[in-house]
């Protein structure tokens, strides 16, 4: 056995974490080497010095600064996450509040679309179904409106995914120059995760967004989807230096989350 | 902790009373640095206050309360563009090792632990903080660094070995 192996024997064993049998075999081979003993003697030190150590007490100060934080807290606490609003960084709530906002915007005029153009659509041929998907594609990538591009967005939702569609849904996720479409976008392509391309897609959009609020909504829907491809995605964001820290914070949650 | 989930924040004195010490004694012992340790603790209880719906009980309190606390410590560092290498000022460490008990029969075996400990990379130190120093389980270390408790267990017993020889060496000196 070598040496550096005999060592982790050695720790194992001043550990208790040895088997009986493992245990006498180490003893023996401490009974035949008085060098092995001699180490076995300064791990001990080092290790119960660690399990034995003082404790460092804190000034007074760090609960004063507490009970005056969480006095303040509870005397905000209106709501259910009222709380927050009394932190020292608002841009927090206020990021939250804005995609709300976004989310809401997008909801709205989605379902307008879907109200005009999808729901009183006559009877489902395979040639409307054809016509559908041109117009979709054609939508995603040529209409300068947002409007109509979340329209193509959501005319994707009554098409079965093929290569095409989900290309163009991607690329809308990761470069359209509206928000709400890239959001629209990551949505649609939710649904069609069982598609391993989709799941991949959705996993590297996250190094190349840079807006927090479609960074925190697609950390949602990899969590979601238990995607564990994408805690690799979570720790680079979180490394990063320009992310949030409620990003960060989301990512972090996230890989706990899918442990 | 579920019942601050659930809004009765107040319930958070009880996780200060004890945790905080804990805490503390884990960014001291990371950055030697006892101001600066009082400030990241206090700033662990606003994030579990603030992040309080984001507790799942499926997972242990002190696994989660502790990763917070490694979260606000790269996040200090970072926002103050300090390499986490850089972290330690050699005249706290005089300090903090000084202030060990002179009453301690082996006073010079912990003013040196407390040295070796020092010198060793910011990552051994911290699992043999997360596990030696604050008894956590090397299943609960490997949730937090997203990682097998074996592998835990090897960067343990690698930071063990190289304490002992950081150790040996301060002690001659």
């Amino acid at each position: 056995m070598e040496f550096q192996e005999l060592e982790n024997k050695l720790i194992d064993y001043l550990d208790d974490a040895l088997t009986t049998e493992q245990r006498a075999e180490v003893e023996k081979q401490l009974e035949n080497s008085a060098e092995l003993q001699h180490t076995l003697d300064e791990l001990k030190m080092v290790m119960e010095g660690m399990e034995t150590a003082e404790e460092f007490q804190p000034s007074p100060s760090l609960k004063n600064n507490f009970d005056q934080f969480l006095q303040k807290e509870i005397n905000g606490q209106g709501g259910e996450d009222a709380n927050i609003v009394a932190f020292k960084k608002p841009n927090s709530s206020r990021i939250k509040f804005l995609f709300q906002i976004a989310a809401a915007a997008a909801i709205l005029i989605m379902g307008v679309f879907i109200g005009k153009n999808i729901s009183g659509a006559p009877e489902v041929t395979i040639g409307h179904i054809v016509d559908l998907r041109l117009e979709m594609l054609e939508l995603l990538e040529k209409d300068k409106s947002t409007s109509g591009r979340i329209k193509a967005v959501n005319i994707s939702y009554e098409l079965q995914p093929d290569n095409e569609i989900v290309d163009a849904l991607i690329q809308s996720m990761n470069i359209d120059k509206s928000t709400n479409v890239r959001i629209a976008a990551m949505e649609a392509l939710s649904h069609f995760q069982n598609e391993p391309k989709v799941r991949t897609a959705l996993c590297q959009s996250l190094a190349v967004q840079s807006n927090p609020m479609i960074q925190l909504s697609l950390i949602k829907i990899l969590v979601n989807m238990k995607e564990k491809q994408a805690v690799e995605y979570f720790e680079k964001i979180i490394e990063k230096e320009s992310t949030t820290p409620e990003v960060k914070d989301e990512a972090q949650m996230g890989i706990f989350k899918m442990m | 902790m579920i019942q601050v989930r659930n809004g009765d924040i107040a319930k958070a004195a009880v996780l200060f009373e004890r945790y905080s010490g804990r805490l503390y004694n884990f960014f001291v012992r990371l950055t030697f640095d006892e101001s600066l340790s009082e400030d990241l603790t206090q700033n662990v209880f606003e994030r579990i206050i603030r992040y309080k719906h984001s507790f799942n009980e499926n997972h242990q309190f002190k696994s989660w309360i502790f990763q917070i606390a490694r979260n606000v410590r790269m996040d200090f560092y970072k926002k103050n563009k300090v390499k986490v290498s850089e972290e330690i000022d050699v005249s706290n460490v005089m300090m903090i090792s000084g202030s060990v008990s002179d009453k301690m029969e082996k006073q010079d075996d912990l003013k040196n632990l407390e040295r070796a400990m020092s010198q060793l990379s910011s990552e051994q130190r911290e699992v043999l903080v997360l596990t030696r120093f604050q008894k956590l389980k090397y299943a609960q270390v490997a949730e937090m660094m997203n990682t097998s408790e074996g592998a835990v267990k090897v960067k343990v017993h690698r930071a063990i070995k190289e304490l002992r020889n950081v150790f040996l060496k301060i002690d001659k000196l």
